[in-house]
């Protein structure tokens, strides 16, 4: 803290230097600093050490002593006492706590006492098991250990293979590899997982969701191959900070894991500034641009010298914020050269040499997508700007997380769009340090996951008759079996001793089939066709609604109209336009219940959460005019439907509650809407996922009937992924907290009427009513009456 | 929703809905219409044994086609051919020969037995015979087995838990055919083979790319005639590797011509393993009808194995006369700039040669190839001009 005598000594004629001077001058500031929601310090943490282990083997305490390694983190010695016990331990502590070194040690602990032992590490990309693979070697060449550590993935050459299959302590891969190159074929690897000791998952967090499924399932697999070559290896996991390590552990493994948590690690003071821009244009929700306001601000910590991390949310960001700040660098007469973009799909190379200039201070700052998020080493920075909620506190803290010396203050600032999610945010940002940190979901029983599993299972090792698949019990397996012996992919064959064994019968390579990343549906690229090229990149499924045939397209402030949409070839072409309207495609979503087994019903309205059929199709689209939000016309829209079976959670309010209130039928059902979007963006806040990743539509609850003749309207929030990773049974168990949640959002937004923050643009022109006093009245209604 | 009726919902995992697959005993039954079964200690084993006559082939020339010095001391008469038929071409552990044909010589006659799996999960008494026949052989034989059954059989032992097989001399025939006739054949199948040097016409016999589903359709409904059909193409595979590896044998012996191109090929193989002799009478057989690329490569093996033997004259006749004809003419000026340089002393003859052929090797060497050849020749001139001026 600085005081009247430690406080720093500016000249008047120098820029002030360092994160402090900034500061100073953004709270001098008043336009600044009165958009600023949220200033909250976290104190310094000093760190705490262990001795060495007096088991650690005496090879790698001179490895370790080259290094200048005399003593461990507190939580690196727990780590290695754990796992020396036998236990399976996740690792959940900050960034740049030294978690590799939790994991890394027990490994080659094994190996300096077993020639024969075997490890397996994996990454979730490629690029991350080449640089643990670096490091790894360097650290085993100067601890003696001739086993080698080679990478197993798609690029490595046939001849280093078969090296690696024979003759490697540790190899490192990734779980996609594992899945289709090394399980199918493990007889050639039978040496391997003989010796296999560790399994090592880092970045644990990023496997959730239908990924997360998958590795779960292959993790069973990968216990299944071993025990058949005699070996039981025990699993060491690391993770960022997310709510439920153990949990999630847990479910990946099927078993008890230990937790390491507190960690020993030191670290300094902490600034963290939420940074909402002001709104420019009150009607439409419409504030300043966030990736402006964020590079403005990390053009004056560039210039003080900070060094600093900007995080955007697309590579398009990124590089109109690397514009932005180059243009500021150049219009001040320095040099752009001390900002560089960094993002996935650059080569090794230049990765390697951004992370070494910023080091060593050639680089100032740095704009990234979330490609740094997954562990890359550029060491302590001083400052992070994240231009935009990335989705998730648990996020949020990790891209936090890259700023923050051992010593001395540092800013994480995270600067909101106009986005609900953000709004939300920024709306309740004094409780942010306080917010839970979200939980990564999986479900490895999906039984659509499952079953895929099953037979790549089958595929390696025939299924005996009473086999489990390491959690999922005996019965399901054979019920699963014989669903698949049905479909003739599976044989029964009755051996001679009157056991059963169910063998692979397909000539097919199940592993083939299945992906275990669900990015199958490629972007869309936005063509501008005034200057012939790429501004922007489109998921597959907001193509749908955003990039249809006579869409206006809204780019950073600006409007295009999509003049032709080419499906196949994944590309929409635009052109700069001045409408005095904006689109808003209307998207037909129809919600079928297939099955309701959780259902609660109150006097006002009813819960439930079961499994359904989702079709959604973008049928038309309205021409809305700005400022007065006259509807203006109609066009017609025609593209291929999309379909799914997924589990929802829904709110159902029945009639006769409706007609009790004494408003127009068509204005309830708007409110209705409204409500829907509200409790659509909780939800999603909530759930720790992107709000792409929850669908959301209000329908009749039961299967007949959409449109105008609602019988006991419904609001629907779905999983957007096939066969649902959880995300409903999750709502239904926060079902009590949401609507009050959303009563919440509704009053904390200033808006009269409604906007896109809180209950969405509403039908307005059509009725007397603004969306938003409907909501609240159906809130009343439901039970979530009005705050104190 | 409970499991069954989510699993009820699945799409259709790759597969068709059937009837039930037909019930165990049944299956036995009919397969022993194919191929008997005999009790074993690890249950039955369906075999079908047929014997046929072929002449023992000579390891010596296989071990020089298959470029492998370890086969040449094999004792021939207990070689061992080998060839399955699968449940798929992956590979991998749900790969499984469902049919293992081999042929063995036994009382002057060739044995061929076929090992057939009564069901998935009984390959115990199949990969025991299996077993016991390569205990007993000094070698193996096969057609694109390096690559394909002998790996999958190794799978099978890890599999079935049994010991690995003993490490045996392997010839494989994929690769000498390919050898042999890489000058004619893009393509080198057993079953081209058949038609272009072996004399055997398959007639009714069975595609390769049905063969799993004929296993498949057995299992489901216990008919075994597709599976008769198999066995039929199986057998008739390891015949035609028996007289493949005879018909190679005879010919790196010269006791059988397979005209020019295939000379041209064993020619090849003879130069690679320093039969130099031989590889000069192939090469002039290989001369004997042809015109074009192949001849000229012909005349430029020659020249290379007459080097060898010494002949220097010979091989600058045979590159001479390889110019005209030869697809990469640098390449035979350039073994000419080499010849005229070291062996024949003639360095203007070689100099003109090597500008020729500079562009068959790296520019660094023949830049320093052509002046050194320029130093002599202008140091020679220059001899020559001093004893003039004396």
């Amino acid at each position: 803290m600085d005081t009247q005598f430690n406080k720093p000594r500016t000249t008047p004629w120098q820029r002030g230097r360092g994160v402090d001077a900034v500061l100073g001058g953004w709270q001098a500031e008043p336009a600044v600093w009165r958009n600023v929601v949220l200033d909250t310090t976290k104190p310094s943490v000093t760190a705490r050490f262990s001795p060495l282990p007096d088991t650690l083997h005496p090879s790698l305490v001179a490895a370790l002593a080259a290094r200048g390694i005399r003593q461990l983190y507190t939580h690196q010695a727990q780590s290695f006492e754990l796992a020396r016990a036998g236990q399976d331990v996740v690792v959940a502590t900050p960034t740049a706590s030294g978690k590799s070194l939790c994991y890394v040690l027990p490994v080659l602990q094994a190996l300096a006492k077993e020639p024969e032992a075997r490890a397996l590490f994996l990454f979730p990309t490629k690029a991350l098991s080449r640089d643990q693979e670096e490091a790894l070697r360097a650290l085993m060449t100067e601890a003696g250990l001739e086993h080698g550590a080679v990478t197993f993935d798609g690029d490595t050459p046939a001849d280093a293979r078969r090296a690696a299959r024979e003759r490697s302590g540790v190899i490192l891969s990734n779980p996609d590899m594992l899945h289709a190159g090394v399980l199918p074929h493990h007889t050639s690897w039978a040496r391997f997982f003989a010796g296999l000791k560790y399994v090592v998952i880092d970045e644990l967090h990023a496997y959730r969701g239908v990924f997360g499924s998958h590795l779960a399932n292959v993790l069973r697999r990968l216990d299944r191959i071993a025990r058949f070559h005699g070996a039981k290896p025990q699993y060491l996991l690391a993770s960022a900070t997310i709510g439920n390590p153990q949990g999630h552990a847990e479910r990946m493994l099927g078993r008890p894991v230990a937790l390491v948590d507190d960690s020993g690690a030191p670290q300094g003071e902490r600034r963290l500034l939420v940074y909402n821009p002001p709104v420019l244009n009150a009607e439409l929700g419409i504030r300043q641009s966030y990736i402006k306001v964020a590079s403005r601000l990390t053009g004056d910590l560039l210039r003080a010298g900070v060094p600093t991390l900007l995080f955007g949310q697309s590579r398009n960001t990124v590089e109109v914020m690397l514009k932005y700040l180059r243009d500021g660098l150049v219009k001040d007469r320095l040099s752009p050269d001390s900002v560089h973009a960094y993002r996935a799909g650059y080569l090794p190379q230049t990765r390697r040499d951004i992370e070494a200039k910023l080091r060593d201070g050639r680089l100032t700052c740095v704009v990234a997508t979330s490609a740094l998020e997954l562990g890359i080493d550029v060491g302590a920075l001083d400052a992070v700007v994240c231009a935009g909620w990335p989705g998730s506190v648990a996020a949020l803290w990790q891209r936090m997380g890259r700023a923050g010396r051992r010593q001395g203050t540092s800013l994480s600032l995270l600067v909101t769009s106009s986005a609900p999610v953000d709004q939300y945010v920024a709306a309740t940002a004094q409780s942010l340090t306080q917010a839970p940190i979200e939980q990564a979901r999986i479900d490895p029983d999906n039984v659509e996951v499952l079953v895929q599993h099953l037979k790549c299972a089958a595929f390696e090792l025939p299924f005996e008759a009473q086999e489990g698949f390491r959690e999922v019990a005996p019965p399901q397996v054979r019920e699963a079996l014989d669903y698949l012996a049905s479909h003739q992919v599976v044989h029964p064959t009755a051996l001679p001793d009157g056991r059963t064994t169910f063998h692979w019968s397909a000539d097919a390579y199940p592993a083939n089939d299945v992906s275990l990343r669900s990015v199958g549906w490629d972007n869309f690229v936005v063509v501008d066709l005034s200057t012939n090229k790429t501004m922007a990149e489109m998921d597959w499924r907001s193509t749908h609604t955003m990039l249809h045939e006579q869409a206006i397209y809204q780019h950073d402030g600006r409007q295009f109209q999509v003049e032709r949409l080419d499906f196949e070839n994944h590309k929409a072409f635009v052109r700069p336009v001045e409408p005095d309207y904006f689109t808003d495609a209307m998207t037909y979503t129809k919600v079928t219940v297939m099955t309701r087994p959780c259902e609660a019903n109150l006097p006002s309205h009813a819960f439930g959460q079961g499994d359904v059929s989702v079709v959604e199709r973008v049928v038309g689209y309205k021409k809305i005019k700005f400022h007065t939000h006259e509807n203006v016309g109609y066009g017609d829209v025609h593209l291929p439907e999309m379909q799914m079976h997924t589990s929802a959670f829904w709110v159902t309010v029945p009639e006769p509650v409706l007609e009790a209130l004494s408003i127009p039928r068509p204005d309830l059902l708007d409110g209705l809407r409204g409500i829907g979007h509200a409790l659509h963006t909780v939800a999603a806040v909530g759930l720790m996922v992107d709000p792409k990743d929850l669908g959301r539509t209000v329908g009749s609850r039961h299967e007949s009937g959409t449109g105008a003749n609602l019988f006991d309207p419904t609001i629907y929030l779905y999983d957007r992924m096939p066969g649902g990773v959880g995300l409903a049974s999750r709502l239904w168990d926060e079902r009590d907290g949401l609507l009050r949640r959303t009563r919440e959002l509704l009053e904390g937004c200033e808006c009269p009427d409604g906007c896109p923050a809180c209950v969405g643009p509403g039908t307005a022109g059509e009725s007397t009513r603004g969306r938003k006093p409907v909501a609240l009245a159906l809130l009343d209604v439901l039970g979530a009456p009005a705050l104190s | 929703m409970d499991f069954s009726a989510k699993l009820a919902q699945l799409r259709v995992p790759g597969g068709r809905a059937a009837p039930r697959p037909a019930v165990a005993s049944e299956r036995g039954s009919r397969l022993s219409e194919l191929l008997p079964a005999s009790d074993t200690l690890d249950g039955p084993l369906h075999v079908r044994t047929a014997r046929h006559e072929a002449r023992v082939p000579c390891v010596a020339s296989l071990a020089s086609l298959a470029l492998d010095d370890s086969l040449a001391g094999v004792d021939p008469q207990r070689l061992l051919f080998l060839d399955t038929e699968t449940t798929g071409l992956a590979g991998g552990a749900g790969t499984v020969p469902f049919l293992i044909g081999l042929a063995f010589f036994e009382g002057g006659a060739l044995v061929v037995e076929q090992l057939h799996l009564s069901a998935p999960g009984l390959e115990r008494p199949v990969l025991q015979r299996l077993r016991e026949r390569l205990e007993r052989a000094s070698g193996l034989v096969t057609f694109n087995g390096k690559s394909f059954d002998w790996p999958l059989v190794k799978a099978r032992l890890v599999m079935n838990r049994l010991p690995a097989p003993p490490p045996l001399p392997h010839v494989d025939l994929l690769h000498c055919a390919r050898r042999v006739f890489r000058f004619e054949l893009d393509s080198v199948r057993l079953g081209t083979l058949e038609g272009h040097a072996l004399g055997v016409l398959r007639t009714g016999d069975i595609d390769g790319a049905d063969i799993p589903q004929a296993w498949f359709d057995f299992l489901r409904t216990g008919r075994v005639a597709t599976l008769a059909r198999v066995l039929e193409h199986n057998a008739q595979d390891v015949l035609s590797m028996a007289a493949l590896a005879e018909l190679l044998g005879q010919a790196w012996r010269g006791e059988r011509a397979l005209g020019p191109k295939a000379a041209l090929g064993l020619g090849t193989v003879a130069f690679r393993t320093e039969a130099f002799s031989k590889a000069l009478s192939f090469a002039l057989a290989a001369q004997a009808a042809e015109r074009g690329a192949v001849r000229g490569l012909a005349l430029e093996l020659e020249a290379l194995a007459r080097r060898k033997l010494g002949d220097v004259a010979g091989a600058v006749r045979a590159l001479e006369a390889a110019l005209p004809v030869h697809g990469a003419v640098a390449r035979v000026h350039l073994a000419l700039a080499k010849l005229y340089e070291h062996k024949v002393k003639e360095p203007e003859r070689a100099l003109r040669h090597a500008r020729l052929g500079a562009s068959a090797e790296d520019a660094p060497t023949a830049w320093r190839r052509e002046r050194r050849l320029v130093k002599v020749v202008e140091h020679r001139r220059g001899e020559i001009f001093q004893l003039g001026g004396w």
